[in-house]
């Protein structure tokens, strides 16, 4: 009986620490990660990436209801290799980067979904809207102490306003977009 | 009625067809280009550019087609009435305008590519990108698209002309059996 009691002790230790191990919260290693949104123009897929954020996610023990996650992104750093387009998309229209410098998600909670795989739901903010969403993700660790953290998201631009005047007409410019997302963490300090 | 194949005084009802069908995508493609040229980014170049590239691939495939239909079907030969040296003037400017209409849709391909715009035709199905983001190759190619469609529209001028002029000065049937709804079209009318 004790063996057994001791080896779950000992098993659901292992568990819990992993994560804990190097440390509980991490943040993105500046330069190697990426934020790709994909969208449609005249019917054919249109990429384009967000180079500026910064971040941090602390995945708790157990459930995960205590890990949290805050993203903010800089939306002028918009980059879709079209520099008029660019401009354009800094603009009124779009982000209106001058009104509204960040894009933001923050947490509400985080559910362990086993293996590597989380869950995480909280409140998306672009330009004046806010609202909420489950986004899963997967969180790796790899060799050397830091994290890998892949995942991908979709809703509808002009639930958040994004594309006014002429740029409403979704036949041209898809209203739905995914965002990927692939970052490499590091622990926070 | 106008045979379907070409016979030896005439175009037939298909190679009419194709020539004349062709003639107005083709000046479409010029006020669709010149027009979006002149615009800023904005929908309304993103739908004339759209339209531009889908008719631009049409006409690429019906020209393949056409020179299929003209190995199959022979056109009939310049009246023995003209002067050699303007049937050769006749046929370089037709080889001119047949190698300007197969080469100018890959470079406007080629050109979308390098700008980070997918082309689709007609929002139905898309073309692989031919390349990666390249802003040097990109203004290139749009150089080299110009300077085609400007070659183009200056042989389609003097082509223009020379039909013209044979109808009026030469008064021979050389527009006439290019037209469908003419019934006689050989020897002097
Ligand atoms: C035989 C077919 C075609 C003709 C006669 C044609 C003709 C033209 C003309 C006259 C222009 C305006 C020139 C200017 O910029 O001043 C233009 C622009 C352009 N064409 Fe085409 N084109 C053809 C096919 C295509 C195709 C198939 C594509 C793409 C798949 C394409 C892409 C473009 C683009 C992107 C521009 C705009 C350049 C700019 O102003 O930024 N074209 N074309
Ligand atoms: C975009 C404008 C045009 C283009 C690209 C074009 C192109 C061509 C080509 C490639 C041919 C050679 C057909 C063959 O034997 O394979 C041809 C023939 C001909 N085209 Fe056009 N064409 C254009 C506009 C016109 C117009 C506006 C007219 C009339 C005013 C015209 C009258 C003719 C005639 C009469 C022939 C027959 C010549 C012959 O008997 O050898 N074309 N055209």
């Amino acid at each position: 009986m004790r063996r057994i009691a001791i080896s779950i002790a000992l098993s659901s230790f292992a568990f819990s620490a992993a994560p804990l191990a190097a440390a509980a919260c991490w943040q993105p290693v500046p330069g190697a990660n990426s934020i790709v949104f994909t969208t449609t123009q005249a019917g054919a897929p249109f990429q384009g990436q967000f180079t500026k954020f910064a971040g941090v996610v602390c995945l708790g023990e157990g459930s995960g209801r205590d890990g949290r996650m805050q993203v903010s992104v800089q939306t002028a750093s918009v980059d879709t290799d079209l520099p008029e387009l660019d401009a354009a998309l800094r603009g009124p229209d779009f982000f209106d980067t001058a009104r509204w410098p960040q894009a933001s998600f923050t947490s509400e909670s985080i559910k362990a979904l086993g293996g590597n795989r989380y869950q995480v739901t909280g409140k998306l903010t672009l330009r004046d809207v806010t609202r909420e969403i489950a986004v899963p993700f997967t969180f790796t660790p790899v060799t050397g102490g830091g994290a890998r953290l892949d995942g991908k998201l979709d809703f509808e631009r002009l639930d958040y306003h994004i594309g006014l005047g002429q740029w409403r007409d979704t036949r041209w410019v898809g209203d739905r977009v995914e965002v990927t997302f692939s970052v490499a963490l590091t622990p926070a300090r | 009625m106008v045979p379907l194949l070409n016979t030896r005084e005439r175009y037939g009802l298909i190679a009419q067809l194709f020539h004349w069908i062709i003639v107005v995508l083709v000046i479409l493609q010029f006020v669709l280009g010149f027009t979006a040229h002149g615009l800023p980014i904005s929908l309304e170049r993103l739908i004339l550019l759209a339209r531009h590239k889908s008719i631009g691939i049409t006409i690429f495939v019906l020209v393949v087609l056409r020179l299929a239909w003209r190995l199959y079907s022979q056109p009939p030969p310049l009246p023995p009435s003209s002067h050699p040296l303007s049937n050769t003037a006749a046929r370089l400017s037709h080889a001119l305008m047949y190698a300007l209409l197969l080469a100018m849709p890959p470079v406007g391909w080629l050109l979308s590519s390098a700008s980070h715009l997918t082309v689709a035709w007609f929002g139905l199905f898309s073309l692989p990108n031919l390349v990666g983001p390249d802003k040097r190759l990109a203004n290139a190619m749009l150089l080299t698209h110009e300077s085609m469609a400007w070659l183009l529209l200056a042989t389609v001028s003097v082509h223009v002309l020379a039909a013209l002029w044979h109808h009026f000065l030469l008064k021979d049937a050389v527009l006439l059996r290019m037209l469908p709804f003419t019934r006689r079209a050989t020897g002097k009318q």
